[in-house]
């Protein structure tokens, strides 16, 4: 059963960065305000969604009264002071338990903040807790109910997954239990969970945002990523955790745009905007309500101006997918060996399955899959040389229900979202709407490379023209 | 030996030879899949030009 409720049913909790932020600095709210809020939002939803591992209480209640102390003797430190938000549980904050959702992580408290943590913190957003995700942020796919904390629950039907890995994060923000949150995206985990979830999700160009401090999955396609309500708050983030990091040496030095003042100043008219709808030998078959949602939204941007046409991905999209799977089994097994040797017994399913195929693949073909996925990064770029943006269905399913582990895999292998790990290209996830049973649909906006804010800037449109962003999930 | 078929012999090497116990009989049949799987998906990507010997076009990460 699904449960929506039209207008903003969720009180303080459920405004976005931006409003929330134009209150604040308007004395209509107060840091204090938003964080009871939200603290009250998550115990209302703890027991049947499961969102959070931690719950910061006390501290972000500390936090929050020095930040309204800070913003009353008009000390404000820009638009994300005051603003609650959470963090997937793979991210380390000094002092503070990271267990990756995993029996083998249960007492390791961290000794170090994540970059992207520290530099939202100095910005005075107020860190709320630690959020649900799968074991070590990866696995099959599938979810067997083995693991230490229960699984997250989807707030627009308890029923439904919520996408993964990064559980906690995209129904946290739909459920008003956060402001906005951290994830991240090795084949699709930011985007995944933003798809189900009916929120926005941006998979950054590999290198543009820092992963030091954040436990790694897959070395060579780990992007950590905001999860918001809107664009423009997807926007407001991503200003601050963008740029270059001493610390990881994958990130570069590009400069580092004002997403937000680029969004609200930006124009999709004489754009040109592809659509795949053909994605080639192989591929899944979409459910109706995601095509004809991502046809529904190039409609609307054709509508103001933009030049629409069909675009055509240089490989079908299975082999995207296979070329991330042998990299990422293999990477992934080399990060977990030394415990999958000595203590699988203590991991989920879902994580010694896939450490198995890890264990499986030849070096011949890891290689061959580096080097193969070169020329795709070269071929999909040269085809998004012709346009600003391309549009595709983020899944080809709604958020399944939990029951069928081969429905439950396919809502991710049967994605899209792999094509943009294998490359690098940036990837918004976008809700589009609904299907007919009230589950919410996603479209991803790929841009070229570092090239975020015009996904932004079509995304924005797309809300205001479209989506003013009113239905949540029911209180 | 087949990379799609393994027997439990081989099956019990391989674990021998990554540092895992033998495995029961269900476990065999879990990794005699796995195996296969991911034989599969090794096998789907494709070569690049073996005359095409530049060694950083297999370690350099995109974007």
């Amino acid at each position: 059963m699904n449960r929506m409720e039209r207008g903003p049913g969720l009180g303080l909790s459920g405004l976005s960065v931006t409003e929330a932020g134009a209150r604040l600095r308007r004395g209509e709210v107060s840091p204090v305000d938003l964080v009871d809020a939200c603290l009250s939002r998550i115990a209302a939803t703890q027991d049947e969604l499961n969102l959070y591992i931690t719950v910061l209480d006390e501290t972000a209640r500390t936090k929050a009264v020095q930040a309204e102390m800070e913003i009353r003797r008009g000390r404000l430190r820009g638009p994300l002071h005051g603003i609650p938000f959470a963090v997937k549980d793979n991210y380390h904050v000094k002092g503070v338990l990271t267990t990756a959702g995993s029996r083998l992580m249960l007492d390791h408290m961290a000794e170090e903040t994540a970059t992207i943590i520290a530099r939202l913190e100095a910005a005075g957003a107020i860190l709320l807790g630690k959020l649900n995700t799968w074991e070590y942020g990866t696995g099959n796919g599938e979810v067997h109910h083995d693991l230490p904390f229960p699984v997250a629950r989807n707030p627009w039907n308890p029923d439904r997954f919520t996408g993964g890995s990064s559980t906690g994060a995209g129904a946290a923000v739909a459920a008003g239990a956060a402001m906005f949150a951290l994830g991240s995206d090795t084949g699709g985990s930011v985007r995944l969970p933003a798809a189900a979830c009916g929120v926005q999700g941006m998979k950054a160009t590999f290198g543009r945002i820092s992963r030091k401090g954040m436990l790694p999955n897959c070395w060579s396609s780990d992007v950590p990523g905001p999860l918001t309500w809107t664009a423009e708050d997807n926007a407001l983030v991503l200003s601050m955790i963008c740029g270059v990091d001493p610390l990881d040496e994958s990130t570069r030095d590009v400069p580092v745009p004002d997403f937000a003042a680029g969004l609200r100043a930006g124009r999709v008219e004489g754009m040109r905007i592809g659509v795949v709808r053909d994605f080639g030998e192989g591929a899944p078959a979409f459910q109706p309500a995601l095509a004809e949602n991502c046809e529904r939204m190039a409609k609307v941007l054709e509508g103001l101006g933009a030049v629409v046409e069909e675009a055509r991905l240089p490989a079908p999209l299975p082999a995207y997918r296979n070329t991330l799977s042998v990299i990422n089994w293999s990477e992934s097994y080399s990060i977990h060996e030394k415990d999958f040797l000595e203590r699988h017994h203590e991991m989920g399913f879902a994580l010694r399955d896939k450490m198995m195929s890890g264990s499986m693949v030849r070096a011949a073909d890891y290689l061959a899959a580096q080097r193969y996925r070169r020329e795709l990064s070269a071929a999909t770029d040269a085809m998004m040389q012709s346009y600003d943006a391309v549009l595709m269905p983020t899944t080809s399913m709604v958020a399944p229900a939990f029951g069928d582990n081969d429905v439950v895999r396919a809502y991710t292998y049967a994605a899209t979202t792999s094509i943009q790990n294998v490359t690098g290209h940036p990837a918004f996830a976008v809700a589009s709407g609904f299907d007919d049973d009230g589950m919410p649909t996603s479209v991803q906006i790929t841009t070229k490379y570092f090239d975020e804010l015009t996904a932004l800037v079509v995304a924005h449109a797309w809300e205001r023209a479209a989506d003013p962003r009113e239905a949540r999930p029911a209180a | 030996m087949s990379e799609f078929d393994w027997t439990d012999a081989e099956i019990a090497a391989w674990c021998r030879r990554i540092g895992l116990p033998a495995p029961d009989a269900e476990t065999a049949e879990r990794l005699r899949v796995q195996a296969g799987k991911v034989s599969a998906a090794g096998r789907t990507v494709p070569r690049v030009s073996e005359k095409d010997l530049e060694p950083a076009t297999a370690l350099r990460v995109p974007g």
